[in-house]
């Protein structure tokens, strides 16, 4: 093998960012040895004695060869060595900086789903104020000691305090005669409460104060207080037919005093036939202010406008009704004959008629 | 001789050489052993770290020849800045000198 292999042989592998002309450079030790090689053989031709002269004058040709390549490359291997490690440090202390972030985050993270659990454990927030009122309403029959009565409408009517908007409340009466409202903003209110079987109305003024339980008892007028009306009309004209009804409108009664509580009675209206049956489920629908001529030899008046009578559901009739103990006065009554040609057709529900008398009102006595 | 002696001229000397005209490792070794009359025998493979280090340093420059032989030699030359370390060597060595044949010469004849 010739210097130059020898030599080659005895450097590092190739190192990446080696100058190209590093091991080159090198090889000039080989000429080196070369030209010794040659002065040792004009002193002594065995070649052995000359190569073991030669390497004794140049030392291990091998080990100097290294010593260069590592002359040249210690600084850059050095750097590469410094900035492998600074990577290292800097790798570690990111992961570190993200191990201690993640762990950061991780325990804001279970802070805020603690504290979202410990929000979702607890009662939801009212809707409402919490000074807001509440208004309990009992309604008895007879006296406050009374049995309750169920299905009495009640409303309240008003504004609260710091409200501009009226606002309308309503509630139904339980099976114990009780009616919750609230929670209702504080402020002046009129409670309405109707008796729906008498058609009785109850109004008073009630004040509903911050964070105020407002608790009110109203007295109905007592069973024995309410009276079952028949009619009998009588005194007819003879011109009236069979199957004519008659409208009756009676003004409205004194105000009806049930223990602390003042009750109106109704303006009632309605409608009966010749017999004094109360027709229900009869409304007024219109009338046609044309002209009938009159019958002759009836006596009759002339002119009648005609009125139709329709009605929602099926006429039935009753043979009497239930009104509460109280003076009503018949303020008018009018008749109308059924005129099932001049109404709808198809409306088997509708009752029609005209008014015949010369006056559509007539007082009739009541009995 | 002393090796640490010859340690800290072996620069002096290779610039020294080297600054009479371009030449390569083996002769710069054989004119130093030579002209020293075989008093400075220095491993000749020493010789080349030193001559690379320099070239590293902007001392000494170096091109390729290609030999008689077929064999690719490499010279070396200085430069201005190795002249000037050169110019510096001298002095100090000067001084160095005599100072030592100052404190020797009474003893040896030197002075």
């Amino acid at each position: 093998m010739g210097w130059p292999d020898a030599i080659a042989e005895g450097l590092p592998p190739l190192h990446e960012g080696e100058p190209s002309n590093l091991r080159q450079d090198i090889i000039e030790l080989a000429d080196h040895l070369a030209m010794a090689m040659q002065r040792e053989l004009r002193r002594n031709e065995d070649g052995h004695v000359a190569r073991r002269a030669v390497l004794a004058r140049f030392g291990d040709p091998l080990a100097v060869a290294r010593r260069l390549w590592w002359d040249a490359m210690k600084e850059k291997i050095m750097r590469d060595r410094l900035m492998l490690v600074g990577v290292a440090v800097v790798l570690v202390a990111v992961l570190a900086f993200l191990g201690v972030s993640w762990a950061a985050q991780n325990r804001i993270n279970q802070a805020i789903l603690a504290k979202l659990e410990d929000l979702s454990a607890r009662p939801s927030a009212p809707a409402v104020p919490e000074n807001w009122s509440k208004a309990v309403i009992r309604v008895v029959e007879g006296a406050k000691a009374g049995p309750p009565v169920a299905d009495v409408v009640l409303r309240l009517n008003g504004k609260p305090f710091t409200d501009s908007e009226q606002s309308v409340l309503s509630a139904e009466t339980d099976a114990e005669g009780r009616a919750s409202f609230g929670p209702v903003g504080p402020g002046k209110y009129q409670l309405i409460a109707s008796d729906g079987k008498l058609g009785l109305t109850s109004e008073s003024e009630v004040a509903l104060y911050p964070g105020q339980v407002f608790d009110q008892t109203l007295v109905c007028p007592p069973k024995s207080a309410r009276g079952e009306v028949k009619f009998q009309l009588s005194g007819l004209p003879e011109w009236v037919e069979p199957g004519w009804v008659w409208g009756c409108v009676f003004a409205g009664a004194e105000p009806v005093l049930a223990d602390n509580t003042s009750w109106n009675a109704p303006r009632p209206g309605l409608w009966l036939n010749a017999a004094g049956e109360v027709l229900q489920g009869v409304q007024f629908s219109g009338y046609e202010p044309t002209q009938v001529p009159r019958p002759p030899g009836t006596g009759r008046p002339a002119l009648p406008p005609v009125f139709y009578l329709a009605s929602e559901g099926s006429v039935t009739t009753a043979p009497s009704v239930t009104w509460a103990a109280a003076t009503y006065r018949l303020e008018h009554m009018s008749v109308f004959a059924p005129r099932p040609a001049r109404i709808r057709k198809s409306a088997s529900n509708v009752v029609g008629g005209r008014l015949d008398p010369p006056s559509r009102r007539a007082s009739l006595p009541l009995k | 001789m002393d090796s640490r002696l010859l340690w800290g001229m072996v620069d002096m000397l290779i610039l020294d050489v080297v600054s009479r005209g371009p030449t390569y490792g083996y002769q710069i070794a054989q004119t130093v052993l030579s002209q020293s009359s075989g008093y400075f025998e220095l491993k000749e493979g020493s010789l080349y770290p030193a001559l690379h280090r320099m070239e590293r340093q902007k001392l000494l420059t170096s091109y390729w020849e290609e030999t008689q032989e077929g064999r690719r030699r490499k010279f070396y030359k200085i430069t201005l800045a190795g002249q000037r370390a050169l110019d510096e060597k001298r002095d100090e060595w000067a001084r160095f000198s005599a100072g030592v044949n100052g404190v020797l010469g009474g003893a040896y004849g030197l002075a």
